[in-house]
Order: C-alpha cells, then sequence, then structure tokens
C-alpha cells in the first residue's frame, strides 16, 4: 500500500475511533459543585452592587452635596471600592467603615 | 421542544435572583456538556472542562437573548471552554494529560504496524486508533486542534463552528483545511518514518 494511501486510511480509521469514542458522565456531585461556586459568584456580586450602590447613590451624592469630600476621605473611598472591585469584601467593609468615622469626625 | 420553554422560564428565575433555579439547568444539560468535552479534553478532564462551562454560563447569563435555545448557547460555550483549556496546556506545557501519556514515540511504533490500519477498523483496535489520533493531534497548535475536531471530527459545518469559536467562516475555512493537511503529514511522516526503520 503507498503511503499517501495507508494515510488516508489510517485518517479515516481514526476519526472513526475518534465518533466512537465513549462520552464520560458527569459524577454524582457534579451539580453541587458547580452550584458552590456559582453561590459564591451570586453572592459577591450581591455584596459589590450593595458597596456600589452605597457609594454611588447615597455616599457620593451627600458628600458632594456638603462638599465634605476632602483629600482624607477620598483616599478611602477609593481604597473601598479598589476592594470592592477585587472582591476583597472584608477589606472594603473596613475601608467603608474607616471612612464613615473620619466623615464623622468632621474631615 | 418543552425543555426549551422551561429553559427560557428557569433563566427568567436565575436573572430574577432565584441563584438556586439554576441547578435545574446543570442537571437537565450536564449530560450533554461532559459529551462534547468528552470529544475535546482528555477523559480525566472532562468533569472540570464541563464544571467550567457552566460556571461561564451563569455569567454571561444575562447575554443570553432567547433568540437560539439554550443548549445551542450553551455547546458553543462549552467548545469555547476545551478551547481555552487547549491554549492554556499549550502555555503551561503540562506533562500529564490524559490518554497521550502512553502514546510517545515508543507507543506509536507498536501502533504503526503493517496490519494497524486493518486493526483499527475493527472495534479491538479503536482504543489503539483513539490514542493514535490523540497523539497526532498533540503536535497541532491549539487553534488547529479545535477548529478540526469541530469541522473534520465532528461534523458541524463552517458556519456552525465560526459562531461557536466566535471566528469568521473564512478563518475557520482555511484554518479547517491546513489543519487537516497538518495531521496528514504527522501521519504520514510517522509511517514513513517507521517503515524506514524496518
Amino acid at each position: 500500500m503507498r503511503s499517501d494511501e495507508r494515510a488516508a486510511r489510517l485518517e479515516q480509521a481514526l476519526l472513526k475511533a475518534h465518533r466512537n469514542r465513549p462520552p464520560v458522565a458527569p459524577g454524582p456531585d457534579f451539580t453541587r459543585d458547580v452550584m458552590v461556586t456559582v453561590r459564591q459568584m451570586a453572592a459577591r456580586q450581591h455584596e459589590s452592587e450593595m458597596v456600589y450602590t452605597f457609594f454611588e447613590r447615597l455616599f457620593m451624592p451627600m458628600a458632594w452635596a456638603s462638599g465634605v469630600v476632602t483629600v482624607t476621605l477620598g483616599f478611602y473611598a477609593v481604597e473601598a471600592l479598589k476592594a470592592v472591585q477585587a472582591g476583597a469584601m472584608q477589606a472594603a467593609a473596613s475601608q467603608t467603615a474607616t471612612l464613615l468615622t473620619l466623615q464623622a469626625m468632621g474631615f | 421542544m418543552p425543555w426549551e420553554h422551561d429553559d427560557l422560564e428557569v433563566i427568567h428565575r436565575v436573572r430574577a435572583g432565584n441563584v438556586n433555579a439554576y441547578a435545574h439547568l446543570v442537571n437537565r444539560h450536564k449530560a450533554r456538556v461532559a459529551a462534547i468535552a468528552t470529544r475535546h479534553v482528555p477523559p480525566d478532564r472532562v468533569q472540570e472542562v464541563a464544571q467550567d462551562a457552566f460556571v461561564r454560563a451563569f455569567q454571561s447569563l444575562d447575554g443570553f437573548r432567547g433568540d437560539q435555545p439554550f443548549s445551542h448557547w450553551l455547546a458553543a460555550i462549552t467548545v469555547r471552554a476545551c478551547h481555552d483549556f487547549w491554549r492554556s496546556h499549550y502555555r503551561n506545557r503540562e506533562t500529564s494529560v490524559g490518554y497521550t501519556g502512553d502514546c510517545g514515540p515508543e507507543g506509536f511504533d507498536a501502533l504503526t504496524t503493517a496490519d494497524a490500519v486493518e486493526r483499527f477498523e475493527t472495534d479491538t483496535g479503536q482504543r489503539e486508533a483513539s490514542a493514535l489520533l490523540e497523539w497526532a493531534m498533540g503536535q497541532l497548535s491549539a487553534d488547529d486542534r479545535i477548529v478540526l475536531a469541530l469541522t473534520h471530527l465532528e461534523g458541524y459545518t463552517t458556519a456552525e463552528a465560526a459562531a461557536m469559536l466566535g471566528w469568521t467562516t473564512v478563518n475557520v475555512k482555511v484554518r479547517a483545511f491546513r489543519s487537516r493537511e497538518k495531521l496528514r503529514r504527522i501521519l504520514a511522516a510517522a509511517g514513513e518514518e517507521k517503515e524506514g526503520r524496518t
């Protein structure tokens, strides 16, 4: 058999083998494992939306309107937003608490 | 198809904040997603890639417009997850990827004996043939591999493969042609090398 004929027949045999490959069935914990990740993602998204809502709709408009945004407050606000974007919700909450304390102290 | 109506209803519930409803979609489509992944990645990575596909689908669910069945949309996401698996694999140059392991140069010798082609055409030779195909596909790039699998092994049309990969049809057509040529050259060269040694 010539080498090109042999290669063509070989290719056909390989295609058939590929089509006959037995499928791998998902394991018994498949859905549970997916849902663990999905719920975590949904929770992070929800927390992010809450913090964004706080900054965008409540804190920033109030701060700008009353003219109390100083360099110090601005620094903590930016840090808190960066933490939210990185998904570090505890850090964001901490930065927000500092921010509110400073604001209450009249900075 | 009744399922597609059900899928839309579940998607609405998930979008409305009922995250747990997503489990219905996972249960309903997991066998199909795993079947797609089986044809593109090693068996020991199917579960991981299938999970990745469902997580990506959840992340992109707001982008599902409903102008095609959810199963088609999910199939495209699964194919891209498989493609990304190989891109990542080639980047990291992992050495322990499933069934390619026992079909290196030594294993290849046993598979290219004179009666190999005839043997591959029988049921008993199918596993060897599958291993050989994996070895040969492993010589291709991630792009060549995925387009070849979709168009020549899976039988998708150029337009379908283009939609799944997010490529142009011309790109798929050209890439598919070249990939098949490369695969033929790899197989022919391996066969000639073997014959030259015997």
